[in-house]
């Protein structure tokens, strides 16, 4: 009920209003949705939104992946570090935000250190100082998933292939990344979500119209919100919302199918 | 059956919670309140902005008794209300302090003392040293010896009193700067020094306590006369400096104030409002120095007064009259503006039965950022709510005109073009196919002042500007920080800079760039934060300099600089650009044919109360509105002009500066002549270019600015750079 009342519907509302005009309610068919996908601001905040989605979830994946295979091992300060790694996550926005100013800043930390005068968060380096924030965020909340289902993988395993001679590289190829299928959608899926939240950090660092590189699509929703273009802002809030469902939908029949076999 | 509970449960949360709530019922079926003070005009002695009120009381006899001091003459008058009129009677101690010199009569204060003797105030021109004397027969004036004020303090001054009240028992309360003072009959302090706020105009004095407002003026200070401790303190958010504080004979408290007349009885905690003054003249913000005197029969008399003229007011009960207002108008607008208030009150006062709720954003009490407030906005209107009339500056005017968010107001605008009521030459750029939707109430004006071949040759276009910084080998214009010139010109040309489909001019925006470079290369710019451009004094304040981000016009007068540009926003703001105009024998013009739209205002198309929205419209245009200066522009309405032409003041400014070769000038100038101010006001009947009002847009681009004029950015790079960083919003 709560789901029905406070999502659906409301995406249900947005749909509707995709098909009308904002303020008249006269129908229009799909000319809000012509007008988007001709939209060059759409298209930059589409064409950067799919930038950083393919360069953060392989690189955090594949951070939290190693993160999590080193720390399985690390016995001895083991909860110690999975603490650490989780801390990023418990810190407010706000908070966040202020240090990366003070890091990034054209006279910050980064540029005293290395003697550079260049403006991070306000140039191409933006986009980069973004991916960073993201995969320090989040590298920890995915190694924990990570560890969550390593440890569901049976040691008699890796028993039985040390005894045939299986190699630690063969072990990991063979056993521990099969067996991680269903643990890495989850984990996709929930750093695709999670992408979208870093509008958070960009919108405090930048403002309503930040360097062209990290110019996202909340950025744009944000924007048509405020000049009242409701009717093109739903129209891509479906077509994002399409895209993303048939991206999950793809995830789950390609593993949902492997996991099967 | 607990599925079955659930189900219900949930049922009835979501479709309750949903519902609207009851329609109000219709104002006949509702038990409305009757009775309140209404306000009529009451006549006055031919008074003008040149004579100031010493003394206004209700005399032994109940009648109205008033003093003023006629500038010109320098004499004091008194008069008399009658059942015909008011009757100039003079007393005859008056004619000893008229012959006597040395009297600074401009600060002088006459009360009526609770005690029922007349009581005078003032100080000597020469020295300012103060003195009090009382009257008691009406025919002569006893000084009393006040303390301490017969010594000068360790710089010569003595003390300063701001005014005076007097209670029942004789004790006089004395208010200086920041200081309050009780003295006993004789003259002897009762009391130490305590501290209250504002300039001291503010004081009332009981049997047993004394009432000042605080420092921040926001709190009145109740001190105790006997000890002299703070007994309470009582909070208030009134907005008026000075409001006017008094004890009645029965102990009442009154508060009169921008908000209205409230009463504190004896001993008691609650205040009662008695007059609404946002119902009322007492919240126009062109009103200053509110004098109260409680008459007869439980009826009120406020005199107070503008820049020009005085008046009275006479607030009575009717009982036949609804407590508040049966209907209500809402208006919107992001930042507070005292043309909006000048005009619900004129509003309020044609139409007895609305109340009008001013409603601002934005405000010190309210922090938010101004997308914040534009989404919570959209949301109203998106829902078909919002307010009935919208204040537009800073709002997406053109999104909320393409989406039919504003009504169309050509019923109302197109009539009084057509009959020369407002400015044809700045509403007709707001047409949309034969529509209007919003209009500027206030304009301000982009001005050029200079030597008549300059200001031609820079007047003309950039290249004419650029040709003659080329040649000229004084600077073209005064200090003026990168800023602040990148972007007047920025603005200047706005409409220039976007082209019809919305992107940036490029090839434009180059030749903005160059001809910038050019002026900007033989010039010396302004650093906001070390410089100290001119130290000052000024004899009355009728203007000050411009922000700083303007260039400095002293720069002009010392013969360092050959052009000043600024947006004038009336004559009040520009006595530095007039007096120069003549003293100079300079050139003003318009610049470029430009004018900033400014107070835009729209109907709500889903209001349902459009026509009452469009005659508050009406009343913004209207002559009464807008003839009145409150520094936000000029006006649109052609009658407010030629008020603005007609309307004589006695003020001068003078100031001091230092000029680049470190030589101290000094400057006066005074209120400028008709023709002189003709000449200005007549700029606003030619200008026909709404500078764009785009705020973000134009941060965007000016935002280059430190880059390029530091050389680091050639104009290529920072074309290049701003057309990047403006490419999404305005492809959005």
């Amino acid at each position: 009920m709560g789901v029905s009342v406070f999502v659906l519907l409301p995406f249900g509302d947005a749909v509707r209003r995709s098909f009308f005009e904002a303020m008249s309610g006269k129908f229009v068919g799909l000319a809000n949705y012509k007008t988007v996908l001709q939209n060059e601001a759409f298209r930059t905040a589409v064409r950067n939104t799919l930038r950083f989605l393919g360069t953060c979830i392989p690189l955090l994946i594949l951070l939290s992946l190693v993160l999590a295979v080193l720390l399985g091992r690390e016995k001895k300060h083991g909860d110690f570090f999975k603490t650490s790694f989780l801390v990023p996550m418990a810190i407010p926005v706000a908070s966040v935000v202020l240090l990366w100013r003070i890091f990034f800043h054209q006279n910050g930390l980064l540029n005293v250190l290395t003697g550079q005068t260049v403006d991070w968060l306000y140039s191409e380096g933006t986009f980069y100082v973004l991916v960073f924030s993201y995969l320090w965020k989040n590298a920890g909340y995915d190694m924990v998933l990570w560890l969550a289902g390593l440890s569901g993988i049976s040691p008699a395993l890796y028993e039985a292939a040390r005894v045939d001679g299986a190699g630690p590289l063969q072990q990991f190829l063979f056993i521990t990344l099969p067996q991680m299928l269903p643990t890495l959608f989850i984990i996709t899926v929930l750093s695709l979500l999670n992408a979208f939240k870093v509008f958070r950090e960009a919108y405090l660092i930048a403002g309503d119209y930040p360097h062209e590189s990290i110019y996202m699509l909340q950025h744009l929703f944000n924007n048509w919100f405020v000049s009242l273009d409701i009717q093109k802002m739903c129209a891509a809030a479906v077509l994002v919302a399409l895209c993303i469902f048939v991206v999950i939908l793809l995830f789950q029949k390609f593993w949902g199918k492997e996991d099967t076999e | 059956m607990k599925k079955f509970f659930s189900l219900v449960l949930c049922a009835a949360m979501l479709f309750t919670g949903c519902s609207g709530g009851d329609k109000p019922a219709s104002n006949a079926d509702l038990n409305i309140p009757l009775g309140r003070y209404v306000e009529k005009s009451a006549e006055l002695p031919p008074l003008t902005g040149e004579d100031y009120v010493l003394g206004f009381f209700q005399n032994a006899d109940d009648a109205l008794e008033l003093y003023t001091y006629q500038e010109s003459t320098g004499a004091i008058s008194r008069y008399i209300q009658t059942d015909n009129g008011w009757d100039n009677q003079a007393l005859p101690w008056m004619d000893q302090i008229n012959a006597a010199t040395g009297i600074y009569t401009y600060g002088m204060t006459i009360q009526r003392g609770g005690d029922g003797n007349l009581y005078l105030a003032y100080a000597e021109s020469e020295n300012f040293r103060p003195h009090l004397l009382k009257c008691t027969d009406g025919e002569t004036l006893e000084e009393i010896p006040m303390e301490g004020w017969d010594k000068a303090n360790e710089n010569g001054y003595y003390p300063f009193f701001s005014t005076i009240a007097v209670n029942a028992n004789g004790l006089i309360a004395v208010t200086y700067y920041s200081t309050v003072r009780v003295y006993g009959p004789d003259g002897a302090a009762v009391t130490a020094e305590l501290p209250c706020g504002g300039q001291g105009e503010s004081v009332a004095l009981s049997e047993n306590e004394l009432v000042v407002t605080n420092e921040g003026q926001n709190k009145l200070l109740f001190y105790s006369l006997t000890t002299g401790a703070t007994i309470r303190e009582v909070p208030y958010d009134d907005g008026d400096f000075a409001p006017n504080l008094q004890f009645a004979e029965d102990g009442t408290f009154y508060f009169l104030g921008a908000s209205g007349l409230s009463q504190l009885v004896p001993d008691g905690s609650t205040w009662e409002t008695i007059i609404d003054g946002s119902l009322t003249s007492l919240a126009l913000p062109t009103l200053y120095s509110k004098n109260l005197v409680k008459a007869p029969a439980d009826t009120y008399y406020v005199l107070t007064r503008d820049d020009a003229n005085h008046y009275l007011f006479h607030y009575t009960y009717d009982a036949t009259m609804t407590a508040a207002p049966t209907q209500e108008l809402s208006v919107y607008s992001l930042s507070d503006n005292d043309t909006v208030r000048q005009a619900i009150v004129e509003f309020q006062r044609q139409n007895p039965d609305v109340k009008v709720n001013f409603r601002v954003a934005m405000d010190a009490d309210n922090p938010t950022t101004l997308a914040d407030n534009i989404r919570a906005l959209n949301t109203e209107l998106l829902a078909k709510k919002g307010a009935d009339v919208l204040i537009l500056d800073n709002l997406p005017i053109d999104s909320y005109i393409e989406k039919g968010v504003l009504a169309d107001l050509s019923d109302l605008l197109q009539p009084m073009i057509a009959d020369g009521t407002l400015l044809e030459n700045v509403i007709a750029p707001y047409e949309r196919d034969g529509s209007y939707y919003s209009v500027p109430c206030r304009i301000g004006l982009p001005v050029y002042l200079g030597k008549a071949e300059d200001v031609a040759r820079a007047n003309t276009d950039l290249a004419g500007l650029k040709a003659l910084a080329e040649e000229s080998e004084l600077p073209i214009f005064g200090k003026i920080t990168k800023k602040g010139l990148m972007g007047q010109f920025v603005q200047l040309f706005s409409s220039a800079l976007i082209q019809e489909d919305g992107a940036l001019d490029q090839a434009y925006f180059t030749e903005l760039l160059e001809t910038l470079k050019t002026v900007g290369d033989q010039m010396n710019f302004r650093e906001l934060t070390n410089e100290q451009v001119t130290h000052f004094s000024v004899s009355n304040s009728g203007s000050g300099l411009s922000a700083l981000d303007s260039p400095n016009i002293f720069s002009i007068a010392d013969g360092e600089s050959r052009l000043y540009l600024d947006t004038a926003q009336g004559i009040n703001t520009s006595l530095w650009l007039l007096g120069f105009l003549d003293q100079f024998d300079l050139t003003l013009a318009s610049a470029y044919d430009t004018f900033v739209p400014q107070l835009q205002v729209g109907v709500n198309s889903a209001s349902e109360k459009t026509e009452l929205s469009k005659a508050f419209l009406a009343t913004l245009l209207s002559e009464t509105v807008q003839s009145a200066d409150l520094y936000d522009g000029f006006p649109i309405n052609q009658n407010a002009l030629e008020n603005w032409i007609a309307q004589e003041k006695g003020t001068s400014i003078s100031m001091t500066s230092t000029s680049d070769s470190g030589i101290d000038i000094s400057y006066s100038v005074e209120w400028p002549e008709k023709e002189t101010r003709k000449q200005l006001v007549d700029l606003c009947r030619t200008v026909s270019i709404p500078e764009k009002t785009d705020t973000v847009l134009l941060e965007m681009i000016y935002s280059e600015t430190d880059a390029f004029f530091d050389g680091t950015s050639t104009v290529e790079q920072t074309v290049q750079t701003v057309t990047e960083k403006t490419r999404a919003y305005l492809a959005e």
